[in-house]
């Protein structure tokens, strides 16, 4: 009997190892890691310096293409551009107790056409004064790569003109400094 | 005696027997065996860290390595590779979805030769999926092969602007049958 019951054992194993597999499958687990990419970088025009020499520049004031601020967005979603002011008076270097009104300087963004909703008019640096009253002067600007034109901004600056307080006439000669922000976020 | 006949009779049933079970194995044939074997790549991770990679996609190449073990005894079949999704989309941890047209795969069998066809990029769907490789043979006169085929992926190819930021996931199923 224990022979039989050896070959029903063994007879049972060669059969349950007969059938063998004739598909198969694998399973590889697929990850897709999406970051944010939102970069701003200033090409030109970091650093915007008015001087002015003559009575003309006084009454006139000073505009023009070498006032100009070059920036370029990186970003993979549609973006906004915000601009703010530091402060509502710049402050004289010379001797600190000197004082003008920031909105003696203006900027404005040019449209570059890219899709954008852009607020081209003339921004007092005093009417954009601290974060929570910062511009939306680029509105929904479509993503892409910063060599795209449509990434590619110029922002004019004016001081002392009529888009800006008006002529600094009578003002203490000084140099007079105060810092703007630009901000670039996710629309 | 009594004993040594049941045996004899015993083996005789299991003899006949066996090409009865053979014939109700499902699959292309009888005593065929068919694996496919992990031997690396076993996890895709792509990671957009520039606007390049965001724009142009991301291509991993000889990234997965299966090791495909077929033995035809009869000499008689062909099986073929394919791949599909477990689900309709990449599913994002922050409930974005992505569509699964985003990743493409593609195999490349290496040694392959006879009437196996490599097809070219190939779209990700859900089951039944698409064919990476078709016509694959076991050896001539019976026996058995091993393919060493690489998998290819590429994710974004058409561009992932505007698709929000969030870690996407889903698996895919590779069969061969």
């Amino acid at each position: 009997m224990k022979k039989i019951a050896l070959i029903l054992c063994g007879a049972f194993i060669y059969l349950a190892s007969y059938g063998q597999a004739v598909n198969d499958k694998a399973v590889i687990p697929v990850s897709v890691n999406l970051n944010q990419i939102l970069r701003l970088n200033i090409v030109s025009g970091g650093n915007i310096e008015f001087t002015f020499n003559t009575i003309t520049d006084y009454t006139g004031g000073l505009t023009g293409t070498q006032y100009q601020t070059t920036f370029n967005v990186t970003s993979s979603v549609i973006y906004d551009v915000n601009f703010y002011s530091e402060s509502a008076n710049m402050q004289g270097n010379d001797d600190a107790a000197n004082t003008i009104a920031s909105g003696f300087v203006a900027l404005s963004v040019t449209d570059n056409a890219g899709g954008a909703t852009v607020d081209a008019t003339w921004q007092l640096l005093d009417d954009i004064v601290g974060i929570g009253n910062q511009a939306t002067l680029i509105d929904a600007s479509p993503a892409g790569a910063a060599t795209a034109a449509a990434n590619q901004w110029v922002v004019s600056w004016e001081c002392a003109t009529a888009n800006t307080d008006g002529s600094l006439l009578g003002q203490p000669a000084d140099r007079y400094s105060v810092n703007t922000f630009i901000v670039v976020s996710g629309n | 005696m009594r004993q040594k006949l049941f045996c004899i009779l015993l083996f005789l049933i299991l003899f006949l027997c066996h090409d009865l079970i053979a014939q109700w194995t499902p699959g292309p044939g009888n005593q065929d065996t068919l694996t496919l074997s992990l031997l690396s790549g076993g996890y895709v991770s792509f990671k957009y860290t520039s606007i390049d990679a965001v724009e142009n996609g991301i291509t991993y190449t000889n990234w997965t390595n299966f090791n495909l073990y077929f033995d035809d005894e009869d000499n008689d079949d062909q099986v073929k590779l394919t791949c599909y999704a477990n689900t309709a989309n990449l599913d994002g941890e922050q409930s974005n979805t992505m569509a699964l047209s985003q990743i493409e795969v593609r195999a490349i069998c290496s040694g392959c030769s006879g009437d196996v066809t490599q097809t070219s990029w190939q779209t990700l769907t859900t089951s039944p999926g698409v064919d990476l490789l078709t016509g694959i043979e076991g050896s001539v006169g019976g026996g058995s092969l091993n393919y060493n085929i690489y998998i290819d992926y590429r994710c974004g190819n058409s561009g992932l602007i505007n698709q929000p930021n969030d870690y996407y996931y889903v698996d895919i199923i590779f069969d061969v049958e």
